[in-house]
């Protein structure tokens, strides 16, 4: 495990590399992954760290990396949109591939970093094999879907406390400024998804919305090139016992290791 | 392994057991080398960044007052990895601040350390301890309830509307309470009876841990939030709750009432970080002899709390 940083100038980005266990000089396999948003990524920080160390034990070398405000990367929260973090997904590609000598990546995508990463998949020639881990299918929904759970978390915080007005729009208490929500808005991933030419996991955690039923139906638009696992796991990034953690999804960890191969 | 922005620069760095352990060092390109080093504790699980990355934005600012802060994970946390040594999880972590310290403070400098919630009574663990830790932020460490507490939490609750309006929809915990009681259920689906700061071994760990920062110099900033109303709910508690130790000047203590513990309102964050610049800007450290060197080696290992 090598923590370090990378990228130019200002946009110094926090990286963890795992290099491949039992190498393969002749033919390096190597993987990136691609993190949910803000307190998700939070929440599910421990199972892509779990996931990381069992592709690395499988042969990958694999980076995860903190996007452009967020984690320990440069930059302020308020400063983070998603144009720039699909700049960050490629120097993190370049720089993995630099590292471990690959000369094609696979992407580990999940909920805003999925539809990141897919997107990363039509740009580049480079992308080898696409994990989807619940993919955010339609921006405009996951805002929605954020904005409950925030009215919900702000409800049950002022029980007894009041909060004060915040200087920054918020969702679940991490900065949204209107350039990425609107950035967000604009995220289809089904319009995507039969664009894509590379064999793809499709990971669907239980108590999915109706985006997983969009889901559903492109499978079957696209069955050579997409399997779709449905797990019995809760969602990693949703806050569990004990606080400020997700659920170990044990079934998706090892349906994703197992594809991966 | 460096990112750097502006003046300031972030490291990240290994240490500890097998380099186990993960930190990020954030510093200003001149570092001032009279003031006192910064360590901030993981708080729970949360990774070392902290809630909405309050420590990566508490470093930047720190470092452009010319400190220098560690920010890291203790040993099963965010990247680092579990020691395999067998110590009991609070013991591994006590441990985990030591070798942060013979790491980042090697050359003998004086150390601050910060943690929120478990990561405070931890830091004030360590700080009992370790001659090099001069001072300690503790940010709703773990205290003993009084009885002082137990008549002012009622009375709080009583007099907010909250509670009643609760009681009378079915919407208080109170009656999820009762009806698993009735059921023959126990609240919590654990089979250890729930954690009590009062009881007997608790209660003496935690004296342990007070009494030795007072023995050790510490100066204290303990700072209370409304967040934790099932603890704590007035500023003297600390006071209150060990009233054989005499905490002398060293000691801050501040209750704010309407601020929530796990600081995730973003304008909490923010007035986290003015408490804490104020603090050691406030100059307890500047006005303080040094320690001779000779007098900063741990004093001792970690002990079981």
């Amino acid at each position: 495990m090598t923590p370090f940083f990378f990228g130019e100038g200002q946009r110094r980005l926090f990286g963890v590399y795992d290099p491949a266990e039992g190498l393969n000089a002749k033919a390096p396999r190597a993987v990136v992954f691609c993190a949910p948003w803000g307190p998700e990524y939070t929440f599910s920080h421990g199972v892509f760290r779990r996931l990381a160390l069992n592709l690395a034990a499988g042969g990958y070398h694999v980076l995860r990396f903190d996007y452009f405000g967020a984690g320990d990367s440069a930059g302020e929260s308020t400063e983070a949109d998603l144009e720039g973090w699909r700049t960050d997904i490629d120097s993190a590609i370049d720089e993995l591939k630099s590292m471990a000598g690959a000369l094609r990546v696979s992407l580990i995508g999940a909920r805003i970093g999925a539809a990141l990463a897919a997107e990363a998949a039509v740009r580049r020639v480079d992308i080898d094999r696409l994990v989807l881990w619940d993919p955010v299918v339609v921006g405009r929904s996951y805002l929605d879907e954020l904005e409950l759970k925030h009215a919900a978390w702000v409800n049950e915080r002022t029980r007894y406390l009041p909060l004060p007005p915040a200087d920054t729009p918020n969702r679940l208490c991490h900065p949204l400024p209107a350039r990425i929500e609107q950035q967000m808005a604009a995220i289809d991933l089904a319009g995507l998804l039969t664009r894509l030419k590379q064999k793809i996991l499709l990971v669907l955690s239980e108590s999915r919305g109706t985006d997983a039923a969009a889901l559903g139906t492109i499978a079957n638009v696209i069955p050579n090139r997409l399997t779709l696992e449905r797990v019995r796991d809760r969602p990693p990034w949703r806050e569990d016992s004990p606080e400020f953690g997700g659920p170990m999804p044990v079934n998706a960890l090892g349906r994703i290791t197992a594809w991966m191969g | 392994m460096d990112g750097v922005s502006g003046t300031i620069s972030e490291r990240a760095v290994t240490f500890g057991l097998g380099d186990s352990l993960v930190g990020i060092i954030t510093q200003a390109s001149r570092p001032d080398p009279t003031l006192p080093v910064v360590v901030a504790i993981n708080g729970g699980i949360l990774v070392r960044s902290g809630q909405g990355r309050v420590y990566v934005s508490l470093a930047r600012r720190l470092a452009a007052l010319g400190y220098r802060m560690l920010r890291f994970d203790l040993s099963g946390i965010g990247d680092s990895l579990t020691r395999g040594d067998g110590l009991s999880p609070g013991n591994a972590a006590v441990d985990d601040i030591r070798l942060a310290l013979d790491y980042f403070a090697a050359m003998g400098e004086r150390v601050v350390l910060l943690g929120l919630c478990d990561g405070a009574t931890l830091a004030a663990h360590r700080a009992s301890l370790d001659r090099r830790v001069v001072g300690a932020m503790l940010i709703d460490p773990l205290i003993p309830r009084t009885a002082r507490y137990r008549r002012l939490h009622l009375q709080q609750r009583l007099a907010h509307r909250t509670t009643w309006s609760e009681l009378a929809d079915g919407s208080h915990p109170l009656w999820r309470r009762l009806k698993m009681q009735v059921k023959g259920l126990t609240f919590s689906n654990s089979t250890t009876p729930p954690f009590d700061p009062n009881s007997p071994a608790v209660y003496a760990g935690l004296e342990a841990v007070y009494r030795g920062l007072v023995d050790n110099d510490v100066e204290v900033f303990a700072l209370f939030t409304g967040g934790m109303q099932h603890r704590h709910c007035y500023r003297e508690q600390l006071l209150d709750a060990f009233p054989a130790i005499d905490f002398g000047p060293r000691l801050r203590l501040e209750y704010f009432p309407s601020n929530d513990h796990h600081l995730e309102w973003p304008p909490h964050r923010v007035w986290l970080l003015d408490q804490i610049t104020a603090w050691l800007q406030s100059a307890p450290f500047r006005d303080r002899p040094e320690r001779e060197l000779s007098d900063l080696s741990p004093r001792r290992n970690v002990q079981d709390m």
